[in-house]
């Protein structure tokens, strides 16, 4: 199974109409949500250039998304539509009962999964336009040792939002990969400019917790993409031209994480001071 | 017990938001305010984020100091993921709070 930044570029999005046109004759979960969000919040279509991709794309419910509060915890590999409004964390939940009720991952590395994706969907609802809800797909490949979970918003970008709370904003350096940095709160904090829009703490816990699982992770916001994989690290632009944000996680399966450890180490990496458990 | 409480009374909506996290920490001075020393059950919740930890409780610790904090707030039925995750954000502000404005 291989995962690579060049499958979001299996899509041709014609930046001036949106139009979508899907190359990939192999979908995932990253490409439902974007289709999908283009065929529920925009009066556009996606093309497709492979008759059988678009039959698997039909299969995932592309067209019409399952509501997140239909799913019975069973429902992966289909286009799921997040609530209007991120009004109590049942949506995590139910997105976690789908592990859950598949025996993916253990507990403890469940946990973590579960706090990661609670910070970006909180980040997704921060920065995503109200009445267009962010789209997740969840899929497991049980040939292979991973699970994607994707989501995608048509909201206003990482850069824009980076550039709503960080008064010197970097022009040159990539903000999908600012976002993963620790401390960008506390410098926010110096600034007393931080209010209460970002914490700057959950993707950097993402991005360690898929480097410590040895899984993938890609941030595609318009034109700009980060991509960490187990051996790499990469930010660039895409020319993707994707109107907000697309998050890729790909969890591996067969690595569980300790959560005491994990939260553990990466405090102290940051710091390199002693580690006081208070709580 | 009246100082006995379950967050999802202390924040009926959201657990996942920094806002949120704010208004709970207003919540749960005042009922330190009201009963000095109080109980939190944190009903085992697995999907608190890291913003809503931050502004919820360890901003709080942070405010009262970590003596008095333990004097007056009891946590209980901590999922290990939020415990780990509480323990790493405090370590990580104490580290920092130098350099903070106050």
């Amino acid at each position: 199974m291989n995962f690579s930044i060049n499958d979001l570029k299996e899509f041709q999005i014609d930046s001036k109409t949106d139009k979508l046109t899907c190359t990939t004759s192999f979908v995932k979960p990253v490409h439902i949500v974007m289709m999908a969000s283009i065929e529920n919040y925009t009066d556009k279509n996606t093309s497709f250039t492979n008759e059988t991709a678009l039959q698997y794309a039909i299969n995932m419910n592309f067209k019409n998304p399952l509501e997140i509060d239909t799913i019975d915890g069973l429902n992966h590999s289909k286009a799921i539509k997040l609530r209007n409004q991120f009004d109590d964390d049942g949506q995590v939940n139910k997105i976690m009962d789908i592990f859950h009720n598949n025996d993916y991952l253990d507990k403890d590395t469940n946990e973590i999964v579960s706090i990661i994706l609670a910070e970006i969907f909180q980040n997704f609802y921060a920065h995503a336009n109200n009445k267009q809800a962010p789209i997740c797909c969840v899929q497991d490949w049980p040939a292979s040792d991973y699970i994607e979970i994707a989501i995608a918003d048509r909201g206003i970008g990482i850069k824009a939002s980076l550039k709503d709370i960080l008064k010197d904003y970097p022009e040159d350096i990539n903000p999908c990969k600012i976002a993963c940095v620790s401390g960008i709160s506390c410098s926010l904090d110096k600034e007393s400019s931080i209010g209460t829009k970002h914490s700057g703490y959950g993707l950097y816990f993402t991005k360690r917790f898929i480097e410590e699982n040895k899984g993938y992770l890609y941030l595609a916001s318009y034109n700009d993409c980060y991509e960490i994989t187990p051996n790499s690290e990469f930010d660039n632009k895409l020319e993707l031209g994707w109107k907000g944000t697309v998050v890729r996680l790909i969890i591996n399966k067969t690595n569980f994480l300790d959560c005491e450890s994990f939260f553990q180490t990466i405090t102290k990496e940051q710091e390199g001071d002693d580690y006081d458990e208070f709580f | 017990m009246m100082n006995f409480f379950k967050l999802s009374d202390i924040s009926a909506n959201t657990l996942v938001g920094r806002d949120v996290g704010k208004e709970t920490r207003e919540k749960i001075k005042s009922l330190i305010k009201q009963y000095h020393n109080i109980t939190i059950d944190m009903e085992n919740k697995a999907s608190l984020s890291p913003s809503f930890v931050d502004e919820a409780i360890v901003m709080l610790v942070l405010e009262y100091g970590k003596v008095n904090f333990s004097k007056q707030v009891k946590l209980v039925n901590l999922n290990n993921g939020t415990k780990s995750l509480m323990n790493a954000i405090l370590n990580d502000k104490l580290s920092k709070k130098p350099n903070k404005t106050e």
